[in-house]
């Protein structure tokens, strides 16, 4: 029970999105091509430094969090657990998800007047993680089934993903003319580790009998599938770092492999508005290698057993009782299997609109610049990504300032499933070619980072070759 | 400028503070479900006391190994059992009903009887010392014995019934 429970808060600490609303459309920042590959490049060129070019990490929890359950404050924590467990709905989920990128870069090219083409590619490794809070489970365990007759548990309630995966990209961007630019990239991915279940199906329901007092109804069709974690499980070795080893092997083209695509396009509608879009990891992964699936499967009812005059003829009670023992254990038996699974990436949307406005005033003719565009930008930024349950929404509204020549901030205001208040901040910093961002949202929640929905840090350095330097 | 990445990190870090949280709170953990499960029933008519129209059987009885008193969970974290037990009688005749309780070598520990002459429900409650009485228990050994009265024959109306559940009230601590 104490381990279950420091799972659930190492879980809840450890709760995301996947949205980067404050990334999305910082064309300063090269990175902002992972997220729409036809977004507006204005760079000729960068290389990420490695390992360092890239960092995010995303945690987040619809409802409950780690102060709700664990403030030291006076009251009992069962009176905290017990108003946690009756909080939730069962589509409230802890989500997480990591980020490094090993490495990275681009350049653009075309006809030397006109590089009009931008190549980008990479190498990043992503940890993803949703579950769904078990609330059926957690109410059944809490309570029993005495006072719950008729209530229908759902054993779908159990839903959860997990996985670790490389992925090898590259992506080409188009700008076609002064007014449409797009993109596409396309994916590797080398999935190391893998966990899901979140198919579940079927009940467990007590009610009144016919025979008996009670009539139990077991309706099971529950699996989990894995791959690349038998092994590591099974394998005679407990040597930690061995693990480690492996699974670093994996991480190129070593574990199971799979396909994806990102597309994207930005419009300009006139000088000062545009429109973008995209749609990011579209693809699957195929788990064929060291794949092992538990299954659960069957219905069984059960109203109790007859001892003194069974219907049966001639059979004692107690071999009637012990045919239904096995009937019961084979119900709740696990079998295990090695059937290969394909899983889809969870495909993400992102579409903003986008309205630019002043020109930097420039001191030594006290005249409007010309060319060096706007310095401010507001928009409104929508953000899906699909889920297990549901696909989950963010909405954000952003205002964009480039501070001094050299220094971009953005602001970002987004309602998603975690909070109505998600204030972020991003900004980026350009000294002699060397581009340096670092970006966290939920900042009011930073006053007590316990009590915090959600958490989104990203940061990040990269080498810029301007396109003015050339 | 290279002094406003730190600065702004250094901002979200002096900023995000963290009020007092204490995971050991995790120990105080309790809850206390409760738990019901169908046990045995049973239904006879006249029939199955007659042997060609005559009255024979005044006694049944048969036994069935429980092993679900016995698990180590529900031997760690309940803290009391009821059985609970129906009859219904429409038969012109009284019964007496007994649960005999027997550890898996054989041993008797325990009787718990009752007749349809008593008003239903029958529950015996196992709660402190008697706890270990369930505990202990791998055999339940159940007899329905007819009462004196006039005999049974196939002319006779009428049924008995009994149906059952266990309620196990469990604690469960960290």
């Amino acid at each position: 029970m104490k381990h279950i429970l420091w799972l659930l808060s190492f879980i809840s600490v450890f709760c995301f999105s996947q949205n980067k609303q404050l990334l999305y459309g910082f064309s300063d920042i090269p990175q902002n091509l992972l997220l729409n590959p036809g977004a507006n490049v204005n760079q000729s060129g960068h290389v990420g430094i490695p390992l360092l070019s890239h960092f995010h990490l995303n945690v987040g929890t619809s409802k409950v969090t780690v102060y709700d359950l664990f403030a030291d404050n006076n009251i009992d924590f069962n009176t905290k657990l017990k108003s946690a467990i009756y909080g939730v709905k069962s589509k409230d989920f802890f989500t997480a998800t990591q980020q490094l990128e090993l490495f990275s870069g681009g350049f653009a090219f075309g006809p030397s007047f006109k590089k009009d083409k931008y190549i980008s590619f990479g190498w990043y490794q992503e940890t993803d993680f949703i579950a769904y809070i078990p609330r059926d489970y957690a109410i059944l365990a809490y309570e029993g089934n005495v006072g719950n007759t008729n209530r229908v548990f759902n054993v779908g309630d159990l839903s959860f993903k997990s996985e670790l995966i490389s992925v090898l990209h590259l992506g080409f961007n188009k700008k076609v003319n002064d007014k449409f630019t797009y993109g596409i990239r396309g994916k590797i991915y080398s999935s190391v580790a893998n966990v899901s279940s979140a198919a579940n199906k079927g009940s467990i329901v007590t009610r009144v009998g016919d025979n008996n007092l009670l009539s139990h109804t077991f309706n099971l069709d529950m699996a989990v599938q894995t791959s690349g974690i038998a092994s590591l499980i099974n394998d005679d070795n407990s040597n930690f770092s061995e693990d480690i080893s492996t699974l670093r092997k994996r991480l190129l083209f070593g574990g199971n492999l799979g396909l994806g695509l990102d597309l994207g396009f930005t419009y300009q509608i006139d000088k000062q508005w545009h429109v973008d879009g995209s749609l990011v990891d579209i693809g699957f992964i195929s788990h064929k290698k060291d794949v092992e699936n538990y299954e659960l499967n069957g219905t069984y009812v059960y109203e109790g057993i007859d001892p003194l005059f069974p219907e049966t003829d001639g059979e004692t009670a107690d071999s009637y009782w012990s045919e239904i023992e096995e009937e019961i254990e084979e119900l709740f038996k696990v079998d295990t299997t090695a059937t290969r699974y394909t899983t889809l990436r969870p495909v993400k949307l992102n579409a903003s609109l986008n309205y630019s406005f002043g020109k930097k005033r420039l001191k030594d003719c006290d005249c409007l610049q010309e060319n060096g565009g706007y310095i401010n930008r507001v928009g409104a930024h929508l953000y899906a990504i699909k889920r297990p349950k549901s696909p989950q929404f963010a909405l954000s509204a952003y205002y964009y300032r480039r501070l001094f020549n050299g220094l971009d901030a953005k602001a970002t205001y987004t309602v998603d499933s975690y909070t109505f208040y998600n204030f972020g901040l991003g900004i980026s910093t350009h000294i002699y070619g060397l581009n340096i961002y670092a970006m966290a949202d939920n900042l009011l929640n930073f006053k007590n980072i316990y009590d915090a929905r959600s958490v989104s840090l990203q940061f990040g350095i990269n080498y810029i070759f301007n396109k003015n330097e050339n | 400028m290279f002094k406003i990445i730190p600065f702004f990190i250094g901002i979200i870090l002096l900023t995000s503070c963290a009020e007092e949280v204490d995971f050991n709170q995790a120990n105080q953990i309790q809850i206390s479900p409760t738990v019901e499960l169908s046990l045995v029933y049973t239904q006879a008519e006249v029939n199955d006391f007659l042997v060609n129209g005559q009255e024979v059987v005044t006694t049944e009885t048969d036994f069935i190994e429980v092993d679900i008193f016995n698990d180590q969970f529900i031997n760690d974290n309940v803290t009391k059992v009821d059985l609970h037990f129906e009859t219904e009688n429409t038969l012109p005749r009284e019964f007496q009903y007994a649960v005999n309780f027997y550890t898996e070598t054989g041993n008797y520990l325990y009787t718990y009887s009752f007749s349809s002459l008593e008003t239903s429900p029958h529950i015996a409650t196992f709660e402190d010392d008697n706890l270990n009485i369930i505990k202990n228990t791998s055999i339940l050994e159940f007899v329905i014995s007819m009462l004196p009265g006039e005999a049974l024959n196939s002319e006779t109306q009428g049924a008995i019934s009994l149906k059952s559940k266990g309620i196990f009230y469990f604690n469960i601590e960290s």
